[in-house]
């Protein structure tokens, strides 16, 4: 039986402008595909900023808990996820 | 008996204060230490910078660049020692955004540690820019993507006129 839960999800750079804030929260499943989990993070954004453009805004972000998940890796037992736009330190 | 190596990384609020590197490296048997400092930068792609804020994910980038550092460590020697000091919040322009420290035995495996560092960390460590201009406009940076599908994005850290 999956158990789906509602997820806290960090923000980071350009994504917390369209979230208006640093996190958000969606409903999550352990068998959930990265590919999925963005499509419900984009949901979410949409519905606070009507301005989103759309899911394909997130194809380049990494989803993450403890570290960087794979596209072929499912999202797991976590107490939050993280999305990660592409980095540019230093 | 093997001396354990020394290691520091500390993401810190507001710029780097440069003399924190030197002052953590004091190994005497390191006769060569290599220093890197990025500094924020007053103009990209012809625009007129005045600040730049950096953004990081604190515990994924400590832990990517303890990876990084074990890698330099793998490829010039476990002798090397390195201390990473990352700023984050609004900085201006002249202020030190990063410092790099890397000692060792001899000078080539501190340069060489040095430069491997601060490479990895544009295109892997957790942190993101946003540059503010003189116009009152600003701008996330476009960066490396950490996911692995092969997506659209641009890679302009790669971009020799965005090194800082």
């Amino acid at each position: 039986m999956t158990t789906s839960s509602h997820s806290r999800v960090l923000l980071f750079g350009k994504l917390k402008q369209y979230a208006i804030g640093d996190e958000l929260r969606v409903v999550t499943h352990p068998e959930m595909t990265p590919k999925e989990f963005r499509a419900a993070v984009a949901e979410e954004l949409h519905r606070r900023c009507p301005e989103f453009p759309g899911v394909a805004e997130l194809m380049s972000s990494a989803v993450a808990t403890d570290r960087v998940l794979s596209e072929r890796e499912q999202l797991g037992s976590s107490p939050e996820y993280s999305l990660l736009p592409p980095v540019c330190g230093g | 008996m093997t001396e354990t190596p020394f290691t520091k990384i500390d993401i810190v609020a507001g710029g780097v204060r440069p003399g924190l590197v030197s002052e953590a490296l004091n190994n005497p048997s390191h006769g060569g230490i290599a220093f890197f400092f990025g500094a924020v930068r007053n103009l990209n792609h012809g625009r007129i910078v005045t600040a730049v804020s950096y953004e990081c994910h604190k515990a994924l980038a400590e832990k990517e660049l303890t990876t990084i550092i074990g890698e330099a460590r793998s490829k010039w020697g476990d002798a090397i020692d390195a201390v990473v000091l990352h700023g984050t919040g609004r900085l201006r322009v002249g202020e030190i955004s990063v410092a790099i420290g890397v000692s060792s035995p001899h000078r080539s495996e501190a340069f060489e540690g040095c430069r491997y560092i601060i490479e990895e960390l544009k295109t892997r460590v957790p942190i993101w820019k946003q540059e503010h201009y003189v116009d009152g406009d600003s701008e996330w940076l476009k960066g490396h993507e950490l996911c692995q599908h092969g997506g659209t994005s641009e890679h302009h850290s790669g971009d020799t006129s965005r090194r800082a």
